[in-house]
């Protein structure tokens, strides 16, 4: 198994790689000048898989992903399986799980043939504990020819000011409110909840579109994945797109008045309540504990 | 900027709100859905109309579909299009690679194009391959996830996703972008504007003359079926909201989760 990485590559990279199994990592010469340069890297990771071969390439599903996936797939004239939640070697094929129509639909798919380019979806793979394995040898990527983003010129990357996605994605608990926490002063309850448990504020796409809560909160296909210890989904009605985005949570709480919203398909544990009497209830819990 | 002779891409899907199910062989069965255009492709139209309305110029809806699509063609029509151009063809619905290459040789014979727009992925297939490929497949340049298009010194002005922000890019025509949700916000046609599209003349081409040979889907299909919920909620019982509360937090300590 071999790392594809661009940007700076210092060290640690390759000790952090060895451990979780990797046996090289490739460094694209040129390549930490800021930002992202589509061409050149589709270049650089299509060369690099001519000259080693590999049976799968799997790139994250996400912004770098979606953009350089389709570039090495075409350049490579090779398959690629967009939207994995999984891939399995079954006999000589690459068996692909993916999801469609927003996490609604499962399809298996068998990928024969060199290379299998794969996107995986974020939170859908269980990482190991790094392993006590030799440092990751670094080798550089032979570029054949970058002829440069010509058309395509990068300017500036623009950060978001706070880490909101990332506190998400790394927290151990997710209070998340829905259309059914009907304000903004809702999500001030939700919020106190949450830090009471340790844990940070999520919210749904409906309630993110009318501002109850900041984008970046928002939990979902078109959002943040989390996978937390424990996502409490209040006033969530459970639409296929949100549970994308936090059904690999260890404990799924749902708050909610309706008994019939699908959310409770997916829950651990559910209360059937109107969660303006039972939140309150609930955060005197913990505050006494 | 010159006026922007712009083609939309857009798809007709079942209602991703509706229940899908498949028959042994995954083929969808979903006849009795509503079909409506696909979420991301309206967004790709109203940043067409957008920029006809700053710099001028025409715009071409293009579909890839079966004859009934002629209505998500209209509705791009309604929503500011000039022109219209179905590829009939029913055997595409969940074969990217295929309508990719149906739709690259649409925009080809029409030629002409200074921006091609489409959504970041189909409703459906949720792949996001049909727009890469009709760029590749005609030489020009492309980004994803695009969130904000501007005009102006001859090019175009993009906002991409990125890993905690956005990319800002210079990108000179032509090029093909496909366009997210944050973009913009759909309008909706008026219904002088819906009955004007179901007059004007819409063309309607083969999809077996427009283009040869249609490459194989590159798998093979094993299943596909709806997601299963697990289905094993333990709902708290309680004659007060004290008790529900006493009760899940007993429940998530006893699991050691709090």
């Amino acid at each position: 198994m071999g790392l594809l990485v661009f940007g700076r590559t210092p060290a640690e990279v390759a000790v952090a790689a060895g451990a979780a199994g990797a046996d090289r990592v490739y460094r694209v010469p040129g390549s930490d000048a800021p930002g992202y340069h589509p061409e050149t890297f589709g270049a650089s990771a299509a060369a690099l898989c001519q000259a080693v071969a590999p049976r799968a390439v799997i790139l994250p599903h996400g912004p770098l992903g979606l953009d350089l996936a389709p570039r090495l797939a075409f350049l490579l004239q090779a398959p690629w399986a967009s939207g994995c939640a999984e891939a399995t070697v079954e006999d000589d094929k690459i068996v692909c799980t993916r999801s469609q129509v927003g996490g609604k639909v499962v399809v298996r798919e068998a990928y024969s043939g060199l290379p299998v380019l794969l996107t995986l979806r974020p939170k859908c793979v269980d990482t190991l504990a790094p392993a006590d394995r030799p440092s990751a040898e670094i080798l550089d990527v032979p570029v054949a020819s970058a002829s440069g983003d010509r058309h395509l010129v990068f300017q500036e990357r623009v950060t978001r000011p706070v880490g909101v996605v990332e506190e998400l994605e790394q927290a151990e608990v997710i209070v998340s409110g829905g259309l059914g926490v009907g304000s903004v002063e809702g999500f001030t309850q939700l919020r106190e909840l949450a830090q009471a448990l340790g844990g940070c504020l999520g919210a749904s796409k409906a309630a993110v579109d009318r501002e109850w809560a900041p984008r970046e909160r928002q939990i979902g296909l078109t959002g943040t994945a989390v996978a937390p210890r424990l996502y409490v989904a209040v006033g969530i009605s459970g639409a296929i797109q949100h549970l994308a985005g936090c059904r690999k949570s260890k404990v799924i709480v749902a708050i909610n008045k309706d008994a019939t919203a699908p959310i409770f398909k997916y829950a651990h544990y559910g209360i059937v309540s109107e969660w303006e009497k039972v939140v309150p209830e609930l955060l005197k819990q913990v505050r006494a504990s | 900027m010159s006026p922007i002779n712009i083609a939309v891409l857009v798809k007709e899907v079942p209602d991703p709100e509706g229940t899908f199910s498949f028959d042994v062989d995954g083929r969808a069965q979903t006849a009795h859905l509503p079909r409506v255009p696909s979420l991301f492709d309206e967004n790709a139209v109203e940043a067409a109309v957008q920029i006809k309305e700053q710099c001028g110029g025409r715009i071409v809806a293009l579909c890839c579909g079966p004859a009934e699509a002629e209505r998500t063609v209209r509705y791009a029509m309604a929503m500011g299009a000039d022109d219209g151009v179905l590829i009939e063809d029913t055997e595409r619905a969940w074969d990217s690679l295929g309508a990719a290459c149906l739709l690259a040789a649409a925009v080809r014979r029409l030629g002409g194009f200074d921006l091609i727009l489409c959504g970041r992925e189909a409703a459906d297939t949720g792949s996001g391959l049909v727009g890469p490929y009709v760029a590749q497949m005609l030489s020009i340049p492309f980004l994803t996830l695009v969130t904000s298009i501007e005009t102006g010194d001859g090019a175009f002005h993009v906002r991409r996703l990125w890993e905690g922000g956005e990319d800002v890019f210079a990108c000179i025509p032509p090029v093909l972008l496909t366009v997210c949700a944050e973009t913009n916000t759909p309008r909706y046609p008026t219904v002088l504007k819906v009955l004007g599209a179901k007059k004007r003349p819409l063309q309607r081409w083969n999809a077996h003359e427009l283009a040869a040979a249609v490459p194989v889907p590159p798998a093979r299909l094993l299943g596909r079926y709806p997601s299963a919920a697990p289905g094993n909620c333990d709902f708290i019982s309680g004659d007060s909201a004290e008790a529900l509360a006493q009760g899940l937090f007993s429940r998530l300590r006893e699991r050691k989760v709090v």
